[in-house]
């Protein structure tokens, strides 16, 4: 039922009513439930507590051996109370990080392109009864514009493009804006930049909807379930909004995989519930993904905490916002929990705490971050709250971004390669799990960063990220000599001027 | 039918497996299959962990929705690879 109090046009009225398919809900559910049951999740966290340190011991092991955690291990995970022992737990998702993914760090920007949205969630500046933010949906040019900015000056290859939920801002909406992107070339210094690969984060769809999305070439589909508690769930999406159906959100990414999009992506906003309840939501989520599908789990997991945001009361008032201690931790928790994901952190934290939060077992963040609906195009400066959907903590280039990471040991990485060449789905998961993976991503770090030194960086930056790159090749040569001469050789192309080699 | 793949896509993948083991028995190199979505080569069948060689990958087009990835399509001769291609664009015809 369409929520009243909203002032729907009928318009929106017969769209909202087409979107959910309850079949494609209910054929997931097991005995009429999903997979998070609320109180036995509280019996786990509350039963395992003083864990002993020799099971927590033993519970490092296997995730060190890239095995997803049963819920009773994470719940011991999540109990420990000993600072030591957390100092071993921080360790070990570090090693299990380089184990799966080895040292390098992929960059990517988030490039809004609506903010027009039919929910009503309390907790976000993109809800319909905000009045303050200024709503507009970019033209298929002005998508273009982004993209060659972000392509062309600051050297990203790899978006997350954002999306409210709205009828102007339908799969069809989505799937011309795609295309917009994936069509930019620009010159560069030594080359030229394209964007290649785009994932979204938009909201949840059906099966026919989503085979759109497949068929223009997605990367990965990402929906964030928000809070996986469902009495909170209910509380902060209102009733009779499309969010507000928990069901419809949950199993989007299992619609997404029975779509043919085998690269799915969940999360949870930190701050709407207990910390330690969400981590075991995600838990839950990828095992439910694991179970249903032969072994397929999410392709990345995120893990935002709530930020303040214009005409947004909520986004104070929570009981349940995570200090930056408890982020780490539950930071490493999920690591361990799921070894084989893809972590991303985002601008949406300082740059103190990412710094801090990196080695903990994140794989992917942001970096020359704009959220503000043509924001990178528009070139202002500042931050606008009334045309973002929160406040950005970190708003540092991406030059600056990876020239520290550089100087922290890690190779930034502008690798797309795996979902042009089969590396997807079940495929990349065994890859992933056996640290074959992590060997491609080490070769394709070399070579991708090499692009972007050439093209994009300060010479700063460019100085650090040589040490880097010669460190790395060293390794490569000792670790991989079979592989040590083809990378030479593309190496020595890139340099040429050619681009986009992979392996 | 849980990952929502055809019966008929599940006999394209058991032939598809079958022929990449004896490649890969025969010659050493590893093939998969993949549906194409755009810049997107979704995987479908065939060696999971890959051998021990780093290649570029090599793509070759079966039709406009499917195609393979070899780490190293050189090493099988040239008459057997026409052929093998041949055979393979009749099956995701036929199956895919």
């Amino acid at each position: 039922m369409v929520n009243t109090k909203l002032a729907y046009t009928s318009l929106e009225k017969q769209w909202i009513g087409d979107v959910i398919k309850e079949d494609e809900i209910t054929r997931y559910l097991s005995a009429g439930k999903d997979f998070i049951d609320d109180e036995k999740i509280w019996k786990e966290i509350e039963g395992n507590k003083h864990p002993e340190p020799r099971k927590i011991r033993d519970i490092i092991q296997k995730s060190l051996s890239v095995e997803t955690l049963d819920p009773d291990e994470t719940a011991a995970l999540l109990n420990v109370d000993d600072e030591e022992l957390w100092k071993e737990i921080f360790e070990a998702a570090g090693e299990v990080k380089r184990k799966v993914y080895d040292n390098r760090i992929v960059t990517f920007a988030p490039l809004y392109c609506s903010n027009l949205c039919v929910n009503n969630c309390l907790y976000c500046a993109f809800r319909r009864e905000n009045r303050i933010e200024k709503r507009r949906r970019l033209t298929l040019d002005e998508v273009r514009s982004e993209a060659r900015v972000l392509a062309g000056e600051i050297g990203h290859k790899r978006l997350i493009a954002v999306y409210g939920e709205h009828p102007l801002s339908d799969v069809h909406y989505i799937a011309d804006t795609l295309r917009a992107m994936y069509d930019v070339t620009v010159k560069t210094r030594n080359g030229y930049g394209q964007i290649r690969r785009v994932n979204i984060n938009a909201a949840p769809m059906s099966i026919d909807d989503l085979e759109i999305l497949r068929d223009v070439g997605i990367g990965t589909y990402q929906v964030f379930q928000e809070t996986y508690h469902h009495e909170t769930y209910s509380r902060i999406h209102p009733e009779g909004t499309l969010k507000g159906d928990y069901g419809w959100r949950l199993y989007a990414p299992h619609r997404a995989i029975e779509a043919g999009v085998d690269d799915v992506a969940i999360g949870a906003l930190f701050g709407l519930y207990d910390w330690r309840f969400e981590v075991m939501g995600l838990l839950y989520h990828a095992r439910d993904l694991e179970r249903y599908f032969n072994g397929l789990g999410p392709h990345t997991i995120s893990f935002p905490r709530l930020e303040p945001a214009a005409g947004t009361p909520f986004t104070h008032e929570t009981k349940y916002r995570v200090s930056d201690e408890d982020f780490k931790k539950l930071v490493a928790v999920l690591r361990l929990s799921i070894p084989y994901a893809g972590m991303i952190i985002t601008a949406r934290e300082r740059a103190q705490i990412r710094r801090e939060v990196i080695p903990l077992g994140c794989t992917q963040t942001d970096a020359s971050t704009r959220i503000g609906i043509g924001a990178y195009s528009d070139r202002y400066d500042e931050q606008e709250a009334d045309r973002q959907q929160f406040i950005l903590g970190d708003t540092r280039n991406l030059d600056e971004v990876i020239r520290e990471l550089s100087e922290d040991g890690y190779i930034t990485s502008f690798c797309t390669a795996g979902y042009r060449c089969g590396r997807t789905g079940e495929h990349i998961m065994q890859l992933l799990k056996c640290g074959r993976e992590g060997q491609f991503c080490k070769l394709n770090a070399v070579l991708t960063f090499r692009e972007w030194l050439d093209d994009f960086a300060s010479d700063e930056t460019r100085e650090s990220g040589e040490r880097i790159i010669r460190q790395e090749l060293e390794e490569i040569r000792e670790q991989l000599p079979s592989a040590y001469p083809k990378l030479l050789k593309s190496y020595e192309r890139i340099k040429n001027g050619e681009r986009d080699l992979y392996f | 039918m849980a990952s929502g793949i055809s019966i008929s896509k599940e006999v394209l993948k058991a032939d598809f497996e079958r022929v990449a083991q004896n490649i890969l028995d025969a010659y050493g190199v590893d093939l998969c299959l993949a549906e194409i979505m755009g810049r997107r080569w979704s995987y479908i069948a065939g060696r999971k962990k890959g051998g021990n060689a780093f290649s570029p990958p090599q793509r070759i087009r079966l039709t406009g929705r499917f195609g393979i990835v070899s780490d190293g399509w050189e090493r099988i001769p040239a008459s057997e690879g026409t052929l093998l291609i041949e055979s393979l664009k009749k099956a995701v015809e036929e199956h895919g």
